[in-house]
This record gives structure tokens, C-alpha cells and sequence, in this order.
């Protein structure tokens, strides 16, 4: 009995010695407190390097999940009408079909990551003020801070509120507005007010930058002119055609459209018509998880090897032969390939290889495969462009046609877009009304495809996605060939994820 | 009459009175009850926990004459296991991979003499369906998945024999034993190969199957 006290007492007074307090009491390496971090600008400075990095960093620990790019992949590129990678196991992705999947990491991904990103904004937001520095300074980094939460407050409604026709004029459900450090249970606010908050915060950032009047050094950091263009991506998601017109032309003033060497250069630096992209180097690369290394036609990863992006075929038809736009997909002209998946035939592939060597030696190629996006280095390594000049000429177009204005005004955006540009010589919008409309659609279609836009667009206009297999005259695989109304999959439209329900009682 | 899977729907946050719901799409009466299709709508509830009973081991040992027989056992008793390989391995996606024979037990159209007021139309313990289009809604994590999770396990058992020293004389040794023991002889649970004593919080993920081991050993002492 006392043998067994004594070993009692023994471990207890083990265990007691090494509760020293401050032993424990140190501050890890990996986080700094935020009032370290608020204590200058220059500090500050780094928070928002931090945001720009976050577009770009893996997540959940799952591989296909990087930040902004999976935005555009999973949620702009693949469920769309214009985009074909032979992958039937994500028929369920593609084919839009999880939407109401609450418990789906698909659902709660763009939930956690725009999230994450307000969250951080909002802490540099509301703390920046205190910070020692110039005025100049601290206007410019809360504008920063502001346009990023306004850029993630116009993804989140344009993926978990209905369009904006459906919306009856905003009052169905928007988001929730987190606007403060809070973390407790807040409700939903509607489509009208997201949208309203989106341009309140762009509308105080465009002040203080006007105010702060300091310039950014870097295509990955935000300036007035990103503010203005997402003012107008905003503005034309919730059919404010005015704004988004004003805005559009605002955000591409000083950023000229690229030239057709830049165009066929792979999207992958910055040059003169970028308005804003996220980073990426050799040095600072997510290896297989980046973007660049699911389409980049020039990557190893096994995504681009064995599946490669390809635009459908009949949009393809579409573009005219004298566009250089054409030149960036594999014409399968008369060569045979295997037209129920588009793998290449032995002619059609030495093709692919003689006209783009990049191509990895071990690659497959498709029909109708893109090479207009390659990666600086392997596996993936590129600059992912968010904003440019043409998306706001297309912007300007669109807003223009639905504001009524006369055709012969928005037939001159579209021949600066697509003739004085250069993409192609031959070009002339002549055409009015409804066909003036398609046109429009047809070439924002083509300008931005595999840029994240398609789904959004469609869902946008209320289209259906008409995806069709080869012998109704496209060149999809025939689980993906399917044709989805704007009422469908719960009218295109995220439900509010479980792990939100689960913990915030203000949604019952 | 389709096959799909049914869940007990949330009545209380997805109200069925309201028409203008999202849930009433996947909202089916069957005989005056309501039910889901789909898990978004369905009740959560409490389906028990993982945590068995009763759970131990035992050992035993036997000696005659020269032979011992012994063996190692190890069992539980209640508890659940959400079987997720089982999941697994129902559930069709739209590329070529393993699937259960269970399948082959699946809905495969309207049996005879059913109709829309049948008191059988619903199949308790039924497989739903096999279409790809429809896997998430018949194969969402529910209770169809759990299993009771009570095992009893062999995990060894041996058999020695000592040589007698008579014989040991002979031969000029001081000692020789020849045994024969083989480890998870056999694992008894309600589902075949799953093992419930993979995790103790009561999921069993493509578990690799404890491995079966024979040895044989000879000890000689000179």
C-alpha cells in the first residue's frame, strides 16, 4: 500500500514540476499577434502581402484546391458551356449537380476561402487606423484591404445568391455580412445588400486611394483601377448597367490591350493590359496543386498531360479564320481523331507537337486542345491574371447594348476589342439588335475563355449550358453532353454549407 | 416509384406546408408519410455511438502432455461503425473502379403487382438504384451505413509441443520445441470485411485487412 502511495505521490510530483508557467508561455514563431503586426504601416504593409498570397495558397488539404484558381477551374471553367476535359468521374462537378450538397467540400470550399480572405481584411480594416505610419500610408493599405473584401463579397454572391433576374430585385439571400472582427452567429443579408455592401467598400476605397494618391509597385497588388474593375464586374452581375458601363472604362483607362505577341505569350506574366493578377515564381510555386499546372498546355502535371483543356468545338467554329484567337486551339482540320473523347490521331498529334514543341513529350493531345495558356516554369508556374482590359471592353459592350444605347456605339468597343487590337484584321461588328447581343456573348466567349469565366456568365445571363457530343455537332464525352436550364440545380445556385448552418443559429 | 434512397426529412427547419421551398422537389409521400430524397433536407439525429459495451480480451491455455494449445481473443460487444469503405465500394462514380456484390441486390425497376399504394413500397434495407447521376442522393452519409459495431477476433492461437526428456537424451539437446501459432485467425463482425477495430471513433476507412500470419518455429537449446 505504500509502495503504491509513494509512486502515486511520485508522479504527481513529476507532473507538477513541469507545469512551469512561463516555460509555456511562449510566443510561437509562425504567428505574430496583431498588435505587432498594427503597430506600423510598413507592418501593415506585409498583411496585405499576406492577402495576395492567400489567393494563391492550398487548401483544405486537398490537392486540387489553390485559392483563386480553383474559382476559376472548378467553379468558372468546368461546369461551363464551353469548356471540354475528358473527365467523366467529375461528370457530377461539371454537370453542376451539387449544388444543394450541403455537406460537400465543393460546396463549403469558395465558403472557407473568400471567408478566410474577409476575415483578414476585415482585421486590417479595423485595426490599420491605429497604425503608426503616414496618412498617406494608412489610406492606402484600408483601401487595399476594402477592395479585397469586395472582391470576395462579389464572388460569394455570384456563387451563393441567385442571379440577379431570379432575385426579384435583390430581396432573396445574399451572404453573410461579416464587416468586424465578430465571429458569432450573423444572418444572411440579402442579394441587394451584398451587392450594396460591394459597392460601398469600393466606393470608400476609391476614395482613399484618390486621397492616399500613392501607387502600387507590383501587378499583384490593388489599386484604384482594380477597384474600379471590380465595381464593374459587380455592377454587371446585378444588371446596374450605368455603374458597370462608367466603371468599365474607368478600370481599363492606362491599361492598353495587349498586343498579339503578349497574347500568345501564355497568359502568364503581367503586360500592359493586366489590371491585376496574383504572384507566381520558380520560388513560390504550388508545385501540382497551382493552377497553371491543371491547364498550362506546357505542364507536366498528369491533369494537362493526360486530360488536356480544350474549347468546344462549336464555339471554336465560331471564331473566324483570321482571328489570331483561332491559332491557339488544335484545329483537327482533316485529320482523324477519336471523336467520342478527342484524343488525337497519330497525324493530328505529330501536329500538335510540331506547332507547339512546349508540349511535354509524354503528352496526349486532344482535339481542340488550348494553348493559349502556358506556364512559365514546371510544373505550373505562372502569374493568374484576375482582371484585364478586355473583360472591361466586354462589360462595356453588354452594359451598353442593355442600357439601349445605339448599335453603332457599341459596335465601335467591339471593333476596338477585336479589330484595332489586332486579333483580328478582318473584323467588323455590323450587326444590331438581338444578333448585336450574341455577337457580344459569342466574343466574351472566346476573349475569356478558359480565364474562370463561363459558368459565371451563363448563370449570369440566364442561358442554358447546351453541351453537345460530337455527332449533334460538338465534342463532348456524352455524360458531360447534357443541356442545363437556368432553373435547374437549384437555379445554378451554392447552398449555404452545413459547417456555416452547423454553427451560426442565426440561419435557422 | 423510382428506387431512390429515402430519408426522414426535417420537418421542423423545411417546412412541407411551404410550396415555395427548394426541399418540396425532392419531397415524396408514400402512404401518408414524407419523405426525402435528398440528405440537404433530411433529420439529423441521434444514432448511437461508437463506444461498445463491453469490450476486453481473453486468453486461454491448455497443456497435455507434452502439447499446450493456446490462444488469444479479443471481442466487443455494442457500439457502431460507419462503414466507409462499404460506402465505398456502393457507390457508383463515373469512372471504372471496385464495387460491391451488394449492387446486384440494387432496385432494378417497379416489382410486379407494385403500385403507387402498395403498404410494401418501401423496402427497408433496400439498395437504391444503381445510376451515376443519382449516386449522391442514394449514397449520402446516413445511418443505412452504420453498422453494429460487435466483434469477436481470433487473434492468436498457438500449439507447442516439448520434446520429452527421454527423447532428448537421445539426440544429445538440451531442449527442443516445435510450435505452430497463427496470428487473426479470424475476424467475426456483422459485415464482412469490415474491422471495427480500426479507429475508436467508430469509422473504418479503406482499412487494410489485419493480415492472417502462419509461423512455425523449432526452439532448440543445445
Amino acid at each position: 500500500m505504500n509502495k503504491i502511495l509513494s509512486i502515486g505521490l511520485l508522479s504527481f510530483s513529476l507532473l507538477a514540476a513541469s507545469c512551469g508557467k512561463d516555460y509555456l508561455d511562449t510566443k510561437p514563431t509562425g504567428e505574430v499577434s496583431a498588435g505587432t503586426v498594427f503597430e506600423t504601416t510598413a507592418n501593415a504593409k506585409l498583411a496585405i502581402n499576406g492577402l495576395a498570397k492567400m489567393m494563391t495558397q492550398q487548401y483544405l488539404s486537398s490537392q486540387g484546391f489553390n485559392g483563386e484558381g480553383t474559382i476559376k477551374m472548378y467553379y468558372g471553367n468546368y461546369p461551363g458551356n464551353n469548356f471540354y476535359v475528358n473527365l467523366s468521374g467529375w461528370a457530377v462537378i461539371i454537370n453542376g449537380t451539387y449544388n444543394e450538397n450541403i455537406t460537400s467540400i465543393y460546396c463549403y470550399y469558395p465558403w472557407y476561402y473568400y471567408y478566410k480572405i474577409i476575415g483578414n481584411a476585415n482585421t486590417i480594416i479595423t485595426k490599420i487606423d491605429a497604425a503608426a505610419g503616414t496618412e498617406a500610408e494608412r489610406q492606402f493599405i484600408k483601401a487595399q484591404a476594402l477592395t479585397y473584401r469586395a472582391y470576395a463579397y462579389t464572388m460569394l454572391a455570384q456563387l451563393y445568391g441567385n442571379r440577379w433576374a431570379d432575385s426579384n430585385n435583390g430581396t432573396t439571400n445574399g451572404v453573410i455580412l461579416r464587416l468586424d472582427e465578430s465571429t458569432g452567429d450573423a444572418p444572411l443579408a440579402t442579394l441587394a445588400q451584398t451587392y450594396a455592401q460591394v459597392y460601398t467598400d469600393l466606393d470608400q476605397a476609391i476614395d482613399l486611394y484618390t486621397k492616399s494618391a500613392k501607387t502600387r509597385t507590383a501587378n499583384y497588388e490593388m489599386n484604384i483601377n482594380v477597384a474600379y474593375a471590380i465595381y464593374a464586374r459587380a455592377a454587371i452581375t446585378r444588371q446596374d448597367y450605368p455603374t458597370a458601363e462608367a466603371m468599365a472604362v474607368k478600370a481599363r483607362t492606362g491599361y492598353p490591350l495587349m498586343t498579339n505577341t503578349e497574347y500568345r505569350a501564355g497568359f502568364a506574366t503581367p503586360n500592359q493590359e493586366w489590371i491585376w493578377s496574383s504572384y507566381g515564381a520558380t520560388d513560390e510555386t504550388l508545385y501540382f496543386y497551382s493552377y497553371f499546372a491543371y491547364i498550362a498546355y506546357n505542364s507536366s502535371g498528369s491533369a494537362v498531360r493526360t486530360t488536356p483543356k480544350c474549347i468546344s468545338r462549336e464555339l471554336f467554329n465560331k471564331i473566324p479564320a483570321t482571328d489570331i484567337r483561332k491559332g491557339l486551339f488544335l484545329d483537327p482540320l482533316n485529320y482523324t481523331y477519336t471523336t467520342s473523347t478527342g484524343v488525337a490521331g497519330t497525324e493530328l498529334k505529330a501536329r500538335a507537337f510540331s506547332l507547339f514543341p512546349a508540349l511535354q513529350s509524354n503528352a496526349t493531345p486532344f482535339a481542340y486542345m488550348q494553348f493559349k495558356i502556358k506556364a512559365n516554369d514546371i510544373p505550373g508556374v505562372g502569374n493568374l491574371n484576375h482582371f484585364r482590359s478586355s473583360e472591361m471592353y466586354l462589360i462595356e459592350a453588354e452594359a451598353k447594348y442593355f442600357q439601349t444605347k445605339p448599335a453603332t456605339e457599341i459596335q465601335a468597343v467591339m471593333n476596338a476589342l477585336n479589330r484595332t487590337s489586332g486579333r483580328d484584321a478582318s473584323y467588323n461588328c455590323t450587326t444590331t439588335g438581338t444578333a448585336l447581343l450574341n455577337e457580344i456573348k459569342t466574343y466574351r466567349n472566346i476573349e475569356l475563355w478558359g480565364e474562370g469565366f463561363d459558368w459565371f456568365d451563363m448563370k449570369r445571363w440566364g442561358d442554358p449550358i447546351d453541351r453537345k457530343a460530337y455527332a449533334a455537332g460538338g465534342n463532348f464525352l456524352s455524360s458531360l453532353a447534357v443541356k442545363i436550364e437556368p432553373s435547374a440545380n437549384n437555379k445554378w445556385t451554392w447552398k449555404v454549407p452545413q459547417k456555416e448552418t452547423d454553427y451560426n443559429t442565426a440561419l435557422e | 416509384m423510382t428506387g431512390s434512397a429515402l430519408y426522414v426529412p426535417d420537418n421542423e427547419k423545411y417546412d412541407p406546408s411551404n410550396t415555395s421551398g427548394d426541399w418540396q422537389k425532392y419531397l415524396v409521400n408514400i402512404n401518408g408519410t414524407n419523405y426525402t430524397t435528398y440528405h440537404t433536407y433530411a433529420k439529423r439525429d441521434w444514432a448511437g455511438t461508437a463506444i461498445p459495451n463491453v469490450y476486453g480480451s481473453f486468453s486461454t491455455g491448455l497443456t497435455w502432455k507434452n502439447l499446450t494449445l493456446s490462444g488469444v481473443f479479443t471481442y466487443a460487444q455494442g457500439g457502431k461503425t460507419y462503414d466507409d469503405s462499404y460506402l465505398g465500394l456502393m457507390s457508383m462514380s463515373g469512372s471504372v473502379g471496385n464495387l460491391h456484390s451488394d449492387l446486384l441486390k440494387a432496385w432494378n425497376g417497379v416489382p410486379e403487382g407494385m403500385t403507387e399504394t402498395s403498404p410494401n413500397r418501401i423496402k427497408a434495407g433496400g439498395v437504391p438504384v444503381v445510376d451515376f447521376s443519382k449516386s449522391i442522393y442514394s449514397n449520402a452519409m446516413s445511418s443505412r451505413f452504420l453498422q453494429d459495431g460487435s466483434y469477436f477476433v481470433i487473434k492468436n492461437v498457438g500449439l507447442s509441443y516439448t520434446m520429452p526428456q527421454a527423447l532428448l537424451r537421445k539426440i544429445d539437446f538440451n531442449s527442443v520445441r516445435f510450435n505452430l501459432s497463427v496470428e487473426n485467425l479470424a475476424t467475426f463482425t456483422k459485415l464482412q470485411g469490415m474491422n471495427p477495430q480500426q479507429q475508436f471513433n467508430g469509422r473504418s476507412v479503406s482499412a487494410f485487412v489485419t493480415p492472417r500470419v502462419m509461423s512455425f518455429g523449432v526452439n532448440i537449446g543445445l
